[in-house]
């Protein structure tokens, strides 16, 4: 088994492919973040939110800090990456990641956020007591809540709440990506059930699913994305659409379109809890952020330019123009202004919901 | 220093030299071993772990319960069974024409060759994402085909956008380039004048192709078929960009399961179940193929 100039030894070759591999580990090592001295890295959601969130929140930090963040923006694949680091010994992707609804609950079943220490987060006392505990805050703090609303061409018919949305002759888009939303609005138009309870209770998704399909038929276009919503809208294939309030705005005043949005009385919701994530070389600095975040100032910026509802509760009674008369100012006007689904309630059945969901649409 | 890195590469060339070609494939079979069957088998227990509420899959636990709810799954069956039909379509699409580019540059010579071949090379420098969106510019309603078609040939917009056409369109476009490679790559070893011995024995120029120089490709025509096949079956940028939810293949599914509804275990069953039934049909179809010729 002695190498010789004219042939390797199987030695020689394992040692060619072990340094082969251990090559490419080393390769990809140079590609990565830098390890424990990295800056801070904060991970919002994307799109227009992640803008308006680094516009707002993060260039206020970093000047009154002077520490560096980076912004990473991202969607529902976070909480499977974070997953997939967190724990293995690998360095996390994110300091703080700012995720709604179930990707919070998985998050905290999964283990990949640190408790929130409230003491360095003094601001959380001004927070909203029902965003506070609708569901655990012990990961993480909501920072905003969001809300679906009906935009609309000006040219055009459209309705103003979820019952006409579907008697209205104008052609309707709804979104396939965030399934949940449009069973909400199902839940809501139903009258089965008070609000959206046929959602949030297991026994009546039969009957959800079911009311769902006929929705399902009347809806012209079935859009992928928020990008999509502005194609499909601008091309005239569809005259309103079920979006998001706040993009919506921030989407028609930048483009500078005829289209309005409408709110109804009662409105599918989310809050986004920011959290920490497990192993963050940051923490300190982290919490720091997440209190800025909350500051009064800093929230009433970020309604002010992303029009999302403040977590904030003392931006309440002075809200910015651009928001002013659109939401609730106290604490029981928004808990029957926002409607949020009990993931908690209905986690054995979200696969159900799910796969009905995309089966109807198909 | 520079002498020093040139004496290394120099032994290293002339250890290479006296290793036979099996044992140069070694470090790759290492490498394919750590990346794809270490990957492979990772899925396939995920696959056979319980799946919890609001977790990815319960630790330590076995089950094959994901297996037997995906199979009895109409809507993800219908899926799988819409995947592999789109796979076969843009296949039978695709080679055709990805055999005539080939063809085309294999008998090319010069400037027109260089000009054909990289067409094709240019076409996989750019991302797929790119591409998928420069067909949506192109196909929407207000898009340049429909631009041209109305007026001339229909009085509205035509729908190209979000359904199996875009989708096809999109896949096809992808895959060409894959597959001319692939059939010159072949075409490049066969000696072009028995084509012209073909053609001295009266053999016409379709015939001769045929007679010929398809036989002789047929390696490169079945392997660019299996790429073919095997990546359009299960994409995901066109049928997400260019299609609309009833265009979704089960690598769609496979994604919303893991990142939507982060249910591990049955996105796990689900791929598992695809690719056994994708690589069941790129083998059925390559010994249907095989036995053919064999018999023509």
């Amino acid at each position: 088994m002695t190498g010789s100039s004219e042939t390797y030894s199987r030695r020689d070759l394992i040692k060619t492919a072990g340094g082969l591999v251990a090559g490419t580990g080393l390769t990809t090592g140079c590609l990565g973040d830098g390890g424990e001295d990295r800056p801070l890295r904060v991970s919002p959601y994307s799109g227009a939110y992640g803008e308006v969130f680094e516009e707002v929140v993060v260039e206020g930090f970093r000047d009154e800090y002077g520490i560096e963040v980076e912004v990473a923006p991202g969607w529902d694949e976070r909480v499977t990456e974070l997953r997939s680091t967190v724990g293995s010994g690998g360095s996390v992707p994110y300091d703080i990641v700012g995720v709604a609804g179930q990707n919070y609950l998985i998050g905290i079943n999964e283990g990949l956020f640190e408790p929130v220490r409230y003491q360095n987060v003094p601001n959380a006392d001004d927070v909203w007591d029902f965003m506070r505990g609708y569901r655990t805050d012990e990961y993480g703090v909501p920072g905003e809540a969001g809300v679906s609303g009906i935009m609309y061409d000006e040219g055009g018919p459209y309705a103003e709440g979820w019952d006409g949305l579907l008697s209205s002759d104008a052609p309707v888009g709804m979104d396939t990506g965030y399934w949940d939303v449009s069973l909400l609005v199902t839940a809501l138009m139903s009258e089965e059930l008070p609000g959206a309870e046929e959602f949030n209770q297991p026994e009546a998704h039969e009957t959800l699913l079911s009311e769902f399909e006929e929705v399902s038929e009347r809806v012209d276009v079935w859009y992928q994305g928020g990008a999509e919503v502005w194609e499909i809208m601008e091309r005239g294939q569809v005259d309103q659409a079920v979006f998001y309030y706040a993009s919506g705005r921030a989407g028609i005043e930048s483009r500078g379109l005829d289209y309005g949005m409408a709110i109804p009385d009662t409105a599918p919701a989310y809050y986004t809890n920011f959290c920490v994530t497990k192993g963050s070389p940051n923490r300190e600095d982290a919490e720091r952020f997440l209190n800025y975040m909350l500051r009064e100032e800093v929230q009433r910026e970020w309604v002010s330019e992303g029009y999302y509802v403040p977590a904030n509760s003392t931006v309440a009674g002075d809200y910015p123009d651009s928001v002013a008369g659109v939401y609730p100012i106290d604490e029981e006007g928004m808990r029957g202004f926002l409607t949020v689904p009990d993931w908690e309630g209905i986690e054995g059945s979200v696969d159900e919901l799910s796969n009905g969901f995309n089966e109807r649409i198909a | 220093m520079r002498g020093s890195f040139r004496s290394s590469l120099d032994l290293l060339y002339d250890k290479l030299s006296g290793v036979s070609a099996g044992a140069l494939v070694v470090p790759f079979v290492v490498f394919e071993t750590v990346l794809f069957l270490g990957a492979g088998v990772y899925l396939l227990r995920v696959s056979l772990a319980e799946p919890t509420a609001l977790s990815a899959f319960e630790e330590g636990t076995w089950t094959v319960s994901n297996y037997l709810d995906v199979m009895t799954d109409e809507y993800l069956m219908g899926r799988l069974s819409y995947s592999i039909r789109l796979g076969a379509v843009v296949t039978a699409v695709t080679v055709p024409l990805g055999f005539v580019y080939a063809y085309a540059a294999w008998r090319a010579e010069g400037r027109r060759k260089i000009t054909l071949l990289s067409g094709v090379l240019v076409a996989l420098l750019i991302s797929i994402v790119i591409k998928v969106y420069a067909w949506v510019i192109l196909l929407s309603p207000e898009g340049v085909i429909n631009r041209l078609l109305v007026g001339t040939v229909t009085d509205s917009p035509v729908s190209l956008l979000g359904n199996s056409f875009g989708v096809v369109v999109g896949l096809v476009y992808s895959m060409l380039p894959y597959v001319v490679l692939t059939v010159y790559s072949v075409l490049a070893t066969l000696d072009e004048r028995s084509i012209e011995a073909a053609r001295d024995l009266g053999a016409g120029r379709l015939r001769s192709v045929y007679e010929v120089v398809l036989p002789g490709a047929a390696p490169g025509v079945i392997a660019a078929s299996v790429v073919c096949f095997s990546w359009s079956s299960v994409a995901y940028a066109a049928p997400v960009f260019l299609g609309s939810p009833s265009e979704r293949t089960v690598a769609v599914e496979v994604g919303r399961l893991f990142t939507q509804s982060f249910d591990w275990s049955h996105a796990a069953a689900l791929g598992v179940i695809s690719m056994v039934a994708i690589l069941s049909t790129a083998g059925a179809g390559t010994l249907t193929y095989t036995a053919w010729r064999r018999y023509m």
